[in-house]
């Protein structure tokens, strides 16, 4: 690993150290409990002969090695999970690719991170 | 003021779909604007939205008009499953099914009579891939004659 990718791997740590919160990730009664970084989050907005669905997209970011599902590494899969709790309220997100885009891509040069992104389907 | 004859068919076709016996239940709404949040998609959504009216000369007293009304019919589900996917579709005609056997709907101002039913999508691609929710949506066209 050269000098460069040793700093950005340090540079991730850092990052999920700080900005980490913790989640469930599952798949289907399967899960883990590992730390993300939530990043991008914005709205989109889905048409249809003018029936209209808001859904709240939320990307995060997560240590490849850390996605152990029954004792495997694996990555992510549409219609996987991530649970994340703010206060009292539970927001379930899903694993689902934005339009064309694919549901995950690797993030960093060594291939350590994932993004993955997710679109809001439940409060509880 | 009386609704519009566009109004009372689609106030009509909901009042039949809430009556009907298909192989899911629900609660139709008549929506001009149907909007939802992906989170409410765990529930099966059904909008019954006045579309179009459309009138041709019948004689020097009289017009005929095609009404449509488009039904949306929408629920999340697992696009790789037909086992969630297959249930929805069959709903779909029967939806459609329904409403030509009724043949006619009776209006506050006049009868309207069914014509033709499309069906298109029925399961809109870009829904299911980008927020694994199940989009069809059925058009309903009734004709009406008025003086």
């Amino acid at each position: 690993m050269s000098a460069f990718q040793n700093a950005l791997t340090r540079s991730m740590k850092t990052v999920a150290a700080a900005a980490g919160v913790s989640v469930v990730y599952s798949r289907g009664v399967n899960s883990v409990t590992l730390t993300a970084v939530p990043g991008r989050t914005s709205v989109e907005l889905a048409d249809a002969d003018g029936m209209l669905t808001r859904s709240k997209i939320r990307d995060y970011k997560v240590k490849a090695s850390d996605l152990v599902i029954s004792g495997s590494v694996v990555t992510p899969r549409r219609g996987d999970k991530i649970a994340e709790t703010q206060g009292s309220a539970t927001y379930t997100y899903e694993v689902i690719g934005p339009g064309p885009e694919t549901h995950y891509r690797v993030s960093d040069l060594a291939g350590d991170y994932l993004r993955i992104h997710t679109k809001l389907v439940g409060v509880a | 003021m009386a609704d519009s004859t566009l109004i009372q068919l689609a106030d009509a076709v909901v009042t039949h779909l809430n009556s009907a016996s298909l192989s899911q239940s629900f609660t139709s709404e008549r929506r001009i604007l149907p909007f939802f949040e992906l989170t409410e998609m765990s529930d099966l959504q059904v909008s019954v939205v006045p579309a179009t009216v459309e009138q041709t000369v019948a004689s020097r007293t009289v017009i005929n008009e095609t009404l449509t009304v488009q039904i949306g019919v929408q629920k999340r589900v697992d696009p790789t499953d037909n086992l969630t996917v297959d249930p929805l579709i069959l709903l779909v005609e029967e939806i459609g099914d329904s409403l030509r056997q009724a043949e006619t709907l009776t209006l506050d101002t006049s009868t309207a009579h069914w014509r033709a039913t499309r069906i298109d999508p029925v399961a809109l691609r870009d829904h299911l891939e980008s927020m694994r929710q199940f989009t069809s949506v059925v058009s309903l066209d009734f004709a009406v004659i008025r003086t």
